[in-house]
């Protein structure tokens, strides 16, 4: 009888432990990659989405709190306090991988959307609670405004996270769609998570 | 880094943990404590070998935060104006919650400034795995760690080949956001198939995560025992900051 393996064993092993940890170092980099294009997105997302495809939520998470982790400790002390947001887009990512999201680009685009709305709603009460609705982000202008014409710091917080965190999730879910396109099957055949590309 | 003269050392890291974690616990939720706290911590940090390394993490995150945050919330909050500058009124009820964001901010970074400039992230690791803790997550903490670098210099030469073959920066929103692919596809692609070789590595090695593979081979590592005293001490520590906690949150 064959022995049962846990999400954990089966997620997090050998083989999937560099993935896990080019899915984190994706994440930063990309933020890069951003700025060098001057796109106005974070798109910081990319590699926990990516990785939940192609091994699991459980990794998808740990790539995402891992990440979050990495950027807190050496850039900015902010991202350590966002974790429970990455651990929500690692999961959802991962689950909705499953269900195929990632084959066709018109099911990645309204899955990131979701996406977006659900971030949102797990930032606003970091942001507005932790840091007074300012995160020195390139959005803070947006809470700037749903404060000016009299919303409160809670609803700001996630008005600003719903005007940008849908748009910025929908496109990291289409990066991911249109890089698993183009990477060779020799390649995909050897993910775990192969059945959901 | 911690310096090597540190007397904080040679203690076990993860109590500096519990300690920081009982000082947030104890006076981190209400203003009037909070205040004497970070006075103290910014007297402590002034005389600290590691001051630069402290404050320059406050300069760089907390300062811009701390006057964004007085400017957004002084000015758009309801209630009565308390002063005028020029055109901008700041409300009361405004400044004072600003205050107190600004003064936990402040606790945060200096504590964990602490924190770090006290015991290096090797330290951390190898004793998270004396202790028990599964080491595949240090594995993946130290691996993406030394991966940003490599992939940050890669990206950059991919950059500058695709800027030679015709990307151009200065187009419109969606034409550059194309350009990202052409960026991420190639490292990508040749990341994915070096973690899957890296993988294979480690199966041949038998990396489980408990297994000490290394089958007390020397390390550069500090090492760091724990005694009878230590883990009590330890044990006693974590029970102080659960009930502080609990006792802060619900009392």
């Amino acid at each position: 009888m064959a022995e049962k393996v846990s999400v954990l064993e089966r997620e997090v092993n050998a083989t999937t432990i560099p993935l896990i940890a080019f899915g984190v170092a994706l994440n930063i980099v990309v933020g890069q990659a951003v700025q060098l294009i001057k796109l106005p997105l974070y798109l910081d997302s990319i590699g926990t989405i990516l990785i939940a495809c192609i091994v699991g939520p459980l990794a998808g998470m740990l790539t995402g709190a891992f990440a979050n982790l990495t950027l807190g400790l050496f850039f900015n002390y902010a991202f350590i306090f966002f974790i429970p947001v990455t651990l929500v887009i690692g999961a959802f990512s991962g689950v909705v991988a499953r269900i195929g999201v990632f084959k066709r680009w018109y099911s990645a685009l309204p899955a990131g959307l979701i996406q977006g709305v659900l971030s949102a709603v797990a930032s606003a009460p970091i942001s507005a609670l932790m840091f007074g609705g300012v995160t020195m982000g390139g959005t803070d202008f947006l809470v700037l405004y749903f404060r000016a014409i009299g919303k409160s710091i809670i609803q700001s917080a996630f008005l600003q996270g719903l005007a940008a965190d849908p748009v910025d999730k929908a496109v990291s879910y289409l990066i991911v769609y249109f890089l698993l396109t183009r990477i060779p099957r020799s390649i995909l055949l050897r993910l775990p998570g192969y059945a959901n590309t | 880094m911690p310096t090597p003269d540190s007397f904080t050392r040679n203690y076990n890291p993860f109590y500096h943990y519990l300690v920081l974690s009982i000082v947030l616990a104890a006076f981190g939720f209400r203003l009037e404590w909070q205040l004497p706290v970070l006075s103290v911590l910014m007297v402590v940090a002034a005389f600290s070998p590691d001051r630069k390394q402290i404050y320059r993490g406050f300069l760089k995150f907390v300062l811009p935060l701390i006057l964004i945050g007085f400017f957004v919330n002084g000015m758009f909050f309801t209630g009565n104006v308390v002063f005028a500058l020029g055109p901008l009124k700041f409300k009361g009820d405004g400044l004072l919650f600003a205050s107190r964001v600004a003064v936990r901010l402040m606790l945060i970074v200096i504590s964990i400034g602490f924190f770090f400039s006290k015991v290096k992230a090797e330290t951390i690791s190898e004793y998270l795995v004396s202790e028990g803790v599964d080491r595949r997550f240090v594995y993946i903490y130290l691996l993406s760690v030394a991966m940003v670098h490599l992939m940050r210099d890669k990206l950059q030469k991919i950059y500058i080949a695709q800027s030679a073959r015709g990307l151009d920066t200065t187009k419109n929103l969606f034409a550059r956001a194309k350009y990202l692919l052409p960026l991420l596809v190639p490292l990508s692609y040749s990341y994915i198939a070096e973690s899957l070789d890296r993988g294979i590595a480690l199966q041949a090695t038998n990396f489980t995560g408990k297994k000490d593979v290394l089958h007390g081979q020397t390390t550069a590592l500090l090492k760091i025992e724990v005694n009878r005293t230590g883990l009590i001490i330890g044990r006693i520590l974590l029970v102080a900051t659960l009930g502080i906690t609990l006792w802060r949150l619900f009392a």
